[in-house]
């Protein structure tokens, strides 16, 4: 269930340091999310299909997990068009539909699936614990990195502990309805995950005191910039910038200059 | 309960991050070394948790449980819940980076502040004052989440208002279910391992 779908591969996103992954997809994220006109966002949208394409995952994979977030967006798409003032570009039973709300709906479609494309091309392909000790060499405190590591090596192991429980409940004819006892068998079950976890705390934080723990994981693998990736870097920056321009200059405001 | 990626304008999203950024930072340094794990894998069982669906009527809504990451962790709910809307958008990519500070915001604030306003009921020894306050943590820690979403959307400008008013309303039966399920985790932590409702990290 808790599959890290995109994080293996050998492409040339696969190989390049983590690092500067990260930080290019985290200028090129935020930067996307200050645009607001189409063209700019298509534009997005466009340099991240680039890092798709060069991440060379699973397409239908790719595809489905975009259906499936795009929901609040396609949530946005029933009211939007309606809501919005605007010139009216037709009406459906008495219901007008707006150009500007067609905009604004388009917008967020574009610069909204151009993100979530770039999350998945260069930060979901690498594996979290390297994207762990990745943060943790760009100085973002020891403890938020031992918090998310921890985090993530014990998700699989409480799962498995709240599948056994709820294996369990079926087994003695637990049959999910509508109704308090429904919300109390679950409650209880879930306490005990709780307490479960807390116990297992405790006995995990003396095993890591014996091995010698002080504060930090360490990591054997040493991060390497290479050339590809200053290049990318670069290349990947100068886009961005590119994105902002195209956005200042706001291009169908632009063509109005020119008539 | 997410906001997803390209909805909000900047100023919101600068606004989010900065709240966030606050709050883990003084949910990390009111965390001690030894409490790390115990934090740690605590949200891994609250990201579990947030796996259940839970049947209501036709439908299923699965929990949030934000009211009670705020009881059994204090300020942590902060880092906790950071880290597991982090952990959601790298593996399902649900939520998202650029928002993960105001989806941070809308889960954990209404905890912290229920948290504290509920700290005397639940620090009671008097068993039904107890399950009010875990009643009301549950019930209001979704509720302050579904109205944070709400003005988030709002303030992203007039259009947004019809969409924000239905997902307020749909929050509705989510909060009263959250409540209940909350009062009976409470009721049952509290006879089993007390310890664990008066977090140290306050």
């Amino acid at each position: 269930m808790l599959e890290e779908t995109f994080s293996h591969g050998n492409s040339i996103i696969h190989k390049a340091d983590p690092r500067a992954k990260l930080i290019t997809a985290l200028i090129f994220i935020l930067i996307t999310a200050t645009l607001d006109s189409l063209l700019a966002s298509a534009t997005a949208l466009i340099v991240s299909l680039i890092f798709l394409f060069m991440a060379r995952l699973a397409k239908f994979k790719v595809l489905k997990r975009l259906v499936l977030v795009n929901g609040f967006i396609a949530f946005l798409w029933l009211f939007l068009p309606f809501s919005t003032p605007g010139e009216t570009l037709f009406t459906i039973w008495k219901l007008e539909i707006s150009l500007a709300g067609i905009e604004l709906a388009g917008i967020i479609t574009l610069k909204g699936n151009a993100m979530l494309l770039s999350i998945i091309s260069l930060i979901s392909t690498t594996p979290i614990p390297v994207l762990g000790h990745a943060l943790s060499s760009l100085r973002v405190p020891d403890k938020f990195t031992l918090l998310l590591l921890i985090t993530y090596r014990y998700l699989e192991v409480i799962q498995e502990e709240c599948n056994r429980l709820t294996t369990a409940a079926k087994i003695r004819g637990f049959v999910p309805g509508t109704n308090l006892h429904t919300y109390r068998t679950y409650a209880n079950l879930l306490a005990m995950v709780l307490i479960k976890s807390f116990e297992r705390a405790e006995r995990v934080y003396q095993a890591m005191l014996l091995r010698g723990f002080h504060g930090k994981f360490y990591s054997l693998q040493k991060f390497h910039f290479s050339l590809t990736d200053l290049a990318v870097s670069i290349s990947m920056g100068i886009c961005s910038l590119g994105l902002m321009l195209l956005d200042y200059l706001h291009w169908p405001h632009l063509l109005v200059l020119f008539q | 309960m997410h906001i997803s990626e390209g909805i909000l304008p900047t100023t919101i999203l600068a606004t989010g991050g900065l709240i966030a950024l606050t709050g883990t930072i003084i949910g990390l340094m009111r965390m001690e070394q030894e409490q790390v794990p115990r934090v740690g894998i605590m949200t891994a069982a609250f990201f579990v948790a947030s796996l259940i669906h839970v049947p209501i009527g036709p439908s299923s809504i699965h929990l949030v449980l934000n009211g009670l990451v705020g009881i059994l962790l204090g300020w942590a709910c902060f880092p906790a819940i950071l880290v597991a809307l982090l952990l959601q958008a790298l593996f399902f990519q649900f939520g998202g980076i650029s928002v993960l500070g105001v989806n941070t915001v809308i889960m954990a604030l209404p905890a912290l502040i229920f948290y504290f306003l509920c700290k005397p009921l639940i620090n009671s020894k008097t068993g039904y004052l107890l399950g009010i306050g875990s009643f009301i943590s549950g019930f209001g820690a979704v509720l302050g989440a579904g109205i944070l979403v709400a003005v988030c959307l709002a303030l992203a400008g007039k259009s947004f208002f019809p969409a924000a008013k239905v997902i307020l309303i749909a929050h509705i039966p989510i909060m009263i279910i959250e409540g209940i399920i909350t009062l009976f985790i409470i009721q049952f932590l509290r006879k089993v391992k007390p310890e664990m409702i008066n977090p140290s990290i306050t």
